[in-house]
């Protein structure tokens, strides 16, 4: 006869595995600390990147004052001020980054939890033998 | 409001039976909308700028992820500012990249969003993005996506109205000092700081009020979003001096309440006259529960009689 629970189990089972999975395993497959510092070193990457990339277009966008006053300039004060500012940005992106990656990989041990539960479940609908209980 | 229930439920079997093809045709459409945007704001490149290009990429991009989407708008914008100047193709480029870098970190799945930006700056409702994102997603990271649709819209708007002067050839210009006029347009672009402002926290205040356990958070989370939107936008024309009259930005806001109301209905509507209010323990904690039921009809069943005339093929098989 067919065991309605089991059956109910499976059907969740087969669902997880065929939506979630490919997008859980890759972040558990990690340990938390590992995670949230893999998603760290790329948000610096990217960050560093792309700051390189806004001051070539800032400067150009100023080219004129800065031809004009270059020479005026107290120049360890301006590149330090640059450098201040890319230390703020950077430090407030790779916390929201942080967070993000932290809450990810939370959320998805939640669902694989979940799904082990689910699989405890099944399971005890099995007797020793493996057949019905 | 019995009619739209019933209309609400056979809608929500019909995407529920037909998931894979209204998905993709939804992409499509998505897509389609953000090519004609570009189309018809930078249409410069002859042999890109075609329908059939058009309705080619679209169609391809229903079967591909929604982050090509972005990937192939990006190429088009490229292609087409490549015809008109090589420095408006440059900077178009660089802020591309940088984009793409901040966006594929925080919100790498909400491609959706900055697809759907420029598409509601087209149709004059921008408001309706980040209350909608406010209301859609579990978390607010597709902040990040909002932004990148807002930045390179008013990049492209900036572009578009300088085409003519940039196409014509110049012995004064070169390409550095068109590179200089463009970002220069660009970083001192008040409305575009505005609107990143302004949609960044209308989305997050958004998302904390429709998460927040108290009844009619929707509606109240649309509500303040919007009205949010609102005076900052008008403090903010009246402080920059930014172009749009009062009326106008209060039509925009009505209609952005309507869009939000209509996701409301599809997405939350609750009947909180029905709220229950439970207390339970077990070994370990003490449960405060608060329930509400959702609306919901079952969609009545048509059973047509027949008085004389004509019998039907399935009364006829009944028979046999």
């Amino acid at each position: 006869m067919i065991n309605a629970e089991r059956v109910k189990q499976m059907v969740k089972l087969e669902s997880f595995d065929e939506k979630q999975k490919d997008k859980l395993m890759p972040v558990i497959k990690y340990f938390r600390v590992d995670y949230v510092g893999m998603h760290i070193l790329r948000a610096l990457l990217s960050i560093t990147v792309a700051t390189a990339i806004f001051l070539v277009l800032a400067g150009l966008a100023n080219m004129e004052y800065l031809m004009e006053n270059i020479h005026t300039m107290d120049l360890k004060e301006f590149i330090v001020a640059i450098v201040v500012r890319y230390v703020i940005i950077t430090v407030i992106y790779t916390v929201i980054v942080a967070i993000y990656a932290n809450f990810k990989y939370s959320e998805s041990k939640t669902c694989v939890k979940g799904q082990r539960f689910r699989l405890k479940k099944l399971f005890q609908t099995y007797g020793s033998n493996g057949g019905d209980k | 409001m019995t009619t739209l229930l019933e209309i609400r439920e056979r809608l929500k079997l019909f995407a529920g039976k037909y998931e894979i093809y209204i998905v993709a045709v939804a992409k499509a459409i998505l897509a389609f909308a953000v090519f004609m945007v570009i189309r018809n704001g930078l249409g410069y490149s002859n042999r890109f700028g075609s329908i059939t290009i058009v309705l080619a990429l679209s169609l391809l991009c229903a079967l591909l992820p929604s982050n090509f989407i972005l990937l192939f708008s990006a190429l088009l914008v490229l292609v087409n500012l490549y015809s008109v100047s090589k420095a408006a193709a440059i900077l178009a480029a660089a802020v591309f990249v940088i984009l793409f870098l901040l966006y594929f970190r925080l919100s790498p799945t909400k491609g959706y969003y900055a697809a759907l930006t420029p598409v509601a700056y087209a149709l004059n409702v921008p408001y309706v993005m980040p209350v909608a994102a406010g209301l859609l997603d579990r978390t607010p990271s597709s902040i990040m996506a909002m932004c990148a649709g807002t930045i390179s819209y008013y990049m492209l708007h900036g572009i578009a109205a300088n085409a003519s002067v940039l196409a014509e050839e110049s012995e004064d210009r070169s390409l550095l000092t068109d590179l200089q006029t463009l970002s220069s347009q660009l970083f001192n672009n008040k409305e575009m700081m505005v609107m990143i402002v302004i949609t960044a926290l209308a989305a997050v205040i958004v998302w904390v009020i429709r998460r927040l356990s108290i009844d009619y958070a929707w509606t109240i989370a649309i509500a303040v979003g919007l009205a949010l939107q609102f005076v900052m936008r008008l403090i903010c024309n009246f402080q920059f001096k930014l172009e749009g009259g009062v009326l106008i930005l209060l039509l925009q806001t009505i209609i952005s309440a309507a869009i939000g109301l209509v996701l409301q209905f599809f997405f939350y509507n609750l009947n909180f006259a029905r709220t229950e209010r439970v207390q339970f323990e077990d070994d370990e904690y003490y449960y405060y529960v608060k329930a509400v039921p959702k609306q919901s009809v079952s969609s009545a069943e048509i059973t047509v009689k027949r008085f004389g005339g004509e019998r039907s093929d399935d009364e006829e098989d009944e028979e046999e």
